[in-house]
């Protein structure tokens, strides 16, 4: 196959350029929010209305331009709601359409793989979050044990002068979130785990013999742990069973009513868990799997990444009861085969 | 009609003219595995195989073993301005050949511009003065690709003050130009009727029949001001089974692919829905 055939070098006739970046950048134009909805300026069409047909059988051109103009955004919204569910859940459809409005104005999509939306918004909503949080509540802890609610945790200052249209749409929303920063913070880390997933690399199904588990328990050997592990530590209520899928419909117009006008989901749940869980998600053939790991073999996996398992006991001797070693080298065999079953080790390095 | 229950080694795997099949949806892929459907082929979109996760294309090797499938594409932005990926060309023809797929197909639209994807299917100026344009960029696609190449009539809620020819006229000196395929979208014909106001039925009398590949339905959404909104959430709607049959007893048999993108019904309801095409048809 030519790499450039010669019938590529077409040129578009040049009105037909600068139509197109018109409708371009009217699409990528703000919708209005008014009365807990968004919908398409009519200002926002101005440039385009003259070039539409207008007295044709039906609403006028105004109208039809809405449609594709709120179509775009819709779509975005929901392929973020999709690819966020737990962050989503947690703020509500309407707050998080507006994060993922903000997210938009600065990163529209350029990738015509439609999962690709969701690169950077876990990034730039903790940056943007970073400038926004009182300096006190950064001071106190880093952000997944913040535990106060947004609203109190949101820098009150007078420095709109100070702060872009970005920053002040996300101010303005997260204030009316009334949720704790740390569930917030931890269900963006556990979709943002999944997504990360779902796009890396699977790696081939590995089966630890005998040997291998010994010789592994003996330190003469370390595990490699697959590329696409994450390990999230969460203690709010943060639904966990999601699976990540994210596809292209042809014609997903059918989301712009879902995505925004449609319920929102139940207030979540903010009485935190007894006990913290600990979700390992990893890329599996067909798709991402997560499980679950009690805390010491949570620490072993995380320690086990850069070391071998004797300097893995000797962390865990120091952090944990002694009860917990002794559950740790009665189990370790069983979990160590669990471990290459399930992805999330994926060889030895010698 | 049965199930293909054998995989061609080489070559592409032609669909039979009177074929039925469904568009392959993630929400299906453990109802097919479990039960495999009596349908004769699937259609992917094929931009959902080619990112970057492996698992679509992993999902896919177990489907392609049993059923013909054919590329549908959502994002070649055949009349945008920008220049047309052969990145994504190359990568999708490699899809093709690893599963003799006889075809690919797209959109007479664009959807792209100053390097940024607007994820829609957006309408263009029926205007001769693209023709030109359009055409030899479907001829470098179908080179770049190696298998046939057909284009797809969109559904439309605008027409622009620059038209000049009818959308049929513009699509059949298209094909023509380019000698392509079309993909007949019979839902989109009539959706598109409804919005501006044309005689179907009419449309369909400039269809060239000889080049259709396949046709494609779906259902749409009626507003309450009145435009049909082309929603694949939802049952064929009536109207288009009418059109549907018209279709088939001027230019059938032609294979048939029901697109069923939201508020997804189980597998066996889509399946029941699709094969309706067969008591319909004259």
């Amino acid at each position: 196959m030519n790499d450039a055939p010669p019938r590529a070098a077409a040129t578009p006739p040049a009105w037909w350029r600068s139509l197109q970046d018109d409708v371009g950048r009217f699409l990528r134009s703000p919708l209005e929010v008014d009365g807990g909805r968004f919908h398409s300026p009519r200002e926002a069409a101005a440039a385009l209305h003259p070039r539409v047909v207008d007295d044709g059988p039906g609403p006028g051109a105004a109208a039809r331009l809405a449609l594709y103009h709120e179509q775009y955004w819709m779509r975005l919204f929901h392929t973020l709601q999709q690819t966020f569910p737990r962050a989503a859940r947690v703020t509500g459809y309407f707050a998080f359409n507006r994060l993922a409005a903000a997210h938009f104005a600065t990163s529209p999509p350029r990738s015509a793989d439609l999962a690709d939306v969701g690169r950077g918004f876990f990034t730039r909503l903790q940056a943007v979050l970073d400038g926004l949080l009182v300096a006190d509540a950064r001071a106190r802890a880093p952000h997944g044990v913040i535990d106060a609610r947004l609203p109190s945790l949101i820098d009150g200052g007078d420095d709109l002068d100070e702060l872009d249209d970005q920053l002040r749409a996300v101010r303005a929303v997260l204030r009316n979130v009334d949720v704790p920063w740390s569930m917030l913070a931890q269900a963006l880390a556990l979709d943002e785990a999944c997504r990360r997933a779902f796009e890396a690399p699977t790696a081939p199904r590995w089966t630890m013999t005998p040997e291998v588990i010994a010789g592994v328990r003996a330190s003469r050997l370390g595990v490699r742990t697959a590329a696409s592990f994450s390990l999230v530590r969460v203690d709010w209520p943060v639904e966990a069973a999601a699976a990540i899928t994210p596809s292209l419909p042809e014609n997903a117009l059918a989301n712009a009513a879902d995505a925004d006008n449609g319920p929102e989901p139940p207030a979540p749940s903010t009485t935190r868990l007894r006990a913290p869980i600990h979700h390992v998600i990893v890329a599996r053939e067909g798709g991402v799997a997560h499980g679950i790991v009690d805390p010491v073999f949570a620490r072993l996996l995380l320690r086990m990444r850069h070391s071998r398992f004797d300097d893995a006991v000797r962390h865990i001797e120091q952090q944990f009861p002694p009860a917990a070693l002794a559950h740790l080298q009665a189990s370790f065999d069983g979990f160590a085969a669990g471990a290459a079953d399930n992805g999330w080790w994926v060889g030895t390095t010698a | 009609m049965t199930v293909p229950a054998t995989f061609l080694k080489s070559g592409p795997r032609p669909l039979a003219r009177d074929a039925v099949g469904l568009g392959l949806r993630p929400v299906h892929l453990a109802a097919i595995r479990e039960s495999p459907p009596d349908i004769d082929f699937f259609e992917i979109i094929a931009e959902n195989f080619l990112g970057r996760s492996e698992a679509p294309r992993r999902n896919l090797e177990a489907i392609a073993a049993r059923y013909p499938v054919v590329a549908h594409n959502v994002s070649l932005n055949l009349l945008g301005t920008d220049p047309l990926d052969f990145g994504y060309l190359r990568r999708l023809r490699s899809l093709v050949e690893q599963h003799h797929m006889p075809y690919v197909t797209d959109h007479l639209c664009f959807c792209a511009s100053e390097g940024t994807h607007h994820h829609d299917l957006l309408p263009v100026p029926l205007s001769s003065s693209l023709v030109g344009y359009a055409v030899d960029r479907i001829r470098a696609v179908q080179d770049a690709l190696g298998v046939p190449f057909g284009i797809e009539n969109a559904s439309t809620y605008l027409r622009f003050k620059d038209d000049d020819l009818t959308e049929q006229e513009f699509l059949r000196r298209i094909v023509d130009g380019a000698d392509c395929g079309l993909l007949l979208d019979v839902n989109n014909v009539f959706v598109a009727s409804v919005n501006h106001g044309f005689d179907p039925h009419a449309w369909l009398d400039a269809v060239p029949w000889e080049r259709v590949f396949y046709v494609h339905l779906a259902g749409h959404l009626q507003r309450p001001d009145g435009l049909r909104h082309d929603t694949h959430d939802r049952p064929v709607d009536d109207d288009v089974w009418a059109l549907y049959r018209e279709a088939w007893r001027r230019g059938g048999p032609f294979p048939t692919l029901l697109e069923w993108d939201d508020h997804i019904p189980p597998l066996d309801v889509a399946v029941r829905e699709v094969r309706r095409a067969i008591e319909m048809r004259p």
